[in-house]
């Protein structure tokens, strides 16, 4: 029960807004409503006037519930997450790598990676292999000192001499 | 009854749905008897099954209020299923202490079914069109089905704002506060709406009162 009784202004404002029927008057005045109705006579006059526009409003059809089809097709819509393939993307990947750096397409700059890569490896490979047939000459020759050694550092050493 | 637990008058609720997702599935531990505010925060972090909850408990109630405010089936459906999209992508911007869901689900569903009608072009009248002098078919006999086209005319036929405050608290049942919260209104305003709004419906609906009240 609100404290303020109901005027007459605020009854009729009530049937004005939500109509006649009981159940749609705002909770809270709904005990002083009655209340009212019971003092004043008049106020039948009030609801009659609303109840004709309530009877009209009553016509209109319920609408059909959803089918189960629409149902289904809603309840199956909802596309994973972002949140989710985000957290597949955490696994630590060679991107990671650039972590920090100024805006930078990490996928983009890989096939030219895996290139230059793949150049400086053939490089080191070739240096490599340069460097081994050196090594080799250079066992050969110590072979050969190691056969005749002393002779030839002698004669060397003479020579220098 | 359903199990939505938006407080909801119980003649609204009869809209929910008793066909929940069947169980077996993954949303039947737990989730069907969930309240709202919990299955959106699942739905924030994912969780799908959460989602067709929601969808089976409350399509049916938001795609009558669609249905009313759209005065069609169809574009009813794709609203509804806009909104849906939406609560999936938004489910973490929710704030179960600032308002309920249902509410909260109200607006954005009223807010997808606003944007279909402005989208609507609308018809243009030939320049000698008449309009027809309703008082003229006083005497037309209207069947049931007849009187509810003619009352969803001239319900149709109300500013934007009057409709809907009708339709919010006339047949969906909310209360003046949450109607009020949906439209983002104050009460007074909201009753001066429900008040215009009917009284214009009364005095188009007067010349047909006979017919509409004592249909064949």
């Amino acid at each position: 029960m609100s404290k303020q009784q109901i005027t007459e202004q605020r009854f009729a404002d009530i049937i004005s807004s939500y109509g006649a029927e009981q159940n749609r008057w705002p909770e809270a005045d709904r005990a002083d409503m009655l209340a009212f109705m019971d003092k004043n006579p008049s106020a039948q006059t009030m609801l009659d006037e609303a109840l004709s526009l309530d009877s009209f409003l009553n016509k209109l059809h319920k609408p059909k519930a959803a089918d189960d089809a629409f149902l289904e097709r809603l309840s199956v819509m909802a596309p994973p997450k972002t949140q989710n393939s985000r957290q597949v993307s955490k696994q630590w990947g060679f991107g990671d790598i650039f972590k920090g750096l100024p805006t930078f397409n990490v996928y983009g700059f890989m096939p030219r990676a895996v290139g230059l890569a793949s150049v400086c490896a053939i490089g080191i490979t070739l240096g490599l292999s340069d460097v081994a047939r050196h090594d080799n000459a250079a066992r050969s020759v110590d072979a050969s000192a190691l056969i005749f050694g002393g002779l030839v550092v002698d004669k060397d050493m003479e020579e220098m001499d | 009854m359903g199990v939505g637990t938006s407080g909801m008058k119980d003649t609204q609720l009869s809209h929910d749905r008793q066909d929940l997702p069947k169980s077996g599935s993954e949303s039947a531990s737990g989730l069907n008897d969930m309240p709202d505010h919990d299955l959106i925060k699942h739905i924030a972090n994912g969780k799908q099954a959460a989602f067709s909850v929601i969808v089976y408990r409350y399509t049916d109630r938001y795609l009558a209020m669609a249905e009313r405010v759209l005065s069609d089936r169809e574009e009813a459906k794709d609203a509804v299923q806009d909104a849906f999209i939406k609560l999936w992508e938004k489910a973490h911007s929710f704030n179960a202490e600032k308002a309920k869901f249902s509410t909260w689900f109200y607006r954005i569903v009223l807010n997808r079914c606003l944007d279909k009608k402005r989208k609507k072009r609308p018809v243009s009248l030939p320049e000698n069109f008449e309009i027809k002098d309703e008082s003229q078919n006083q005497e037309e006999k209207l069947d049931e089905n007849q009187a509810a086209i003619k009352v969803r005319e001239q319900l149709d036929g109300l500013p934007e704002t009057q409709k809907t405050a009708i339709l919010l608290c006339y047949f969906e049942g909310l209360s003046n506060k949450e109607a009020a919260e949906i439209l983002d209104l104050n009460i007074k305003a909201l009753e001066s709406l429900l008040s215009r709004g009917r009284k214009t419906l009364a005095q188009k609906l007067a010349p047909h009162a006979k017919e509409l009240l004592n249909p064949l």
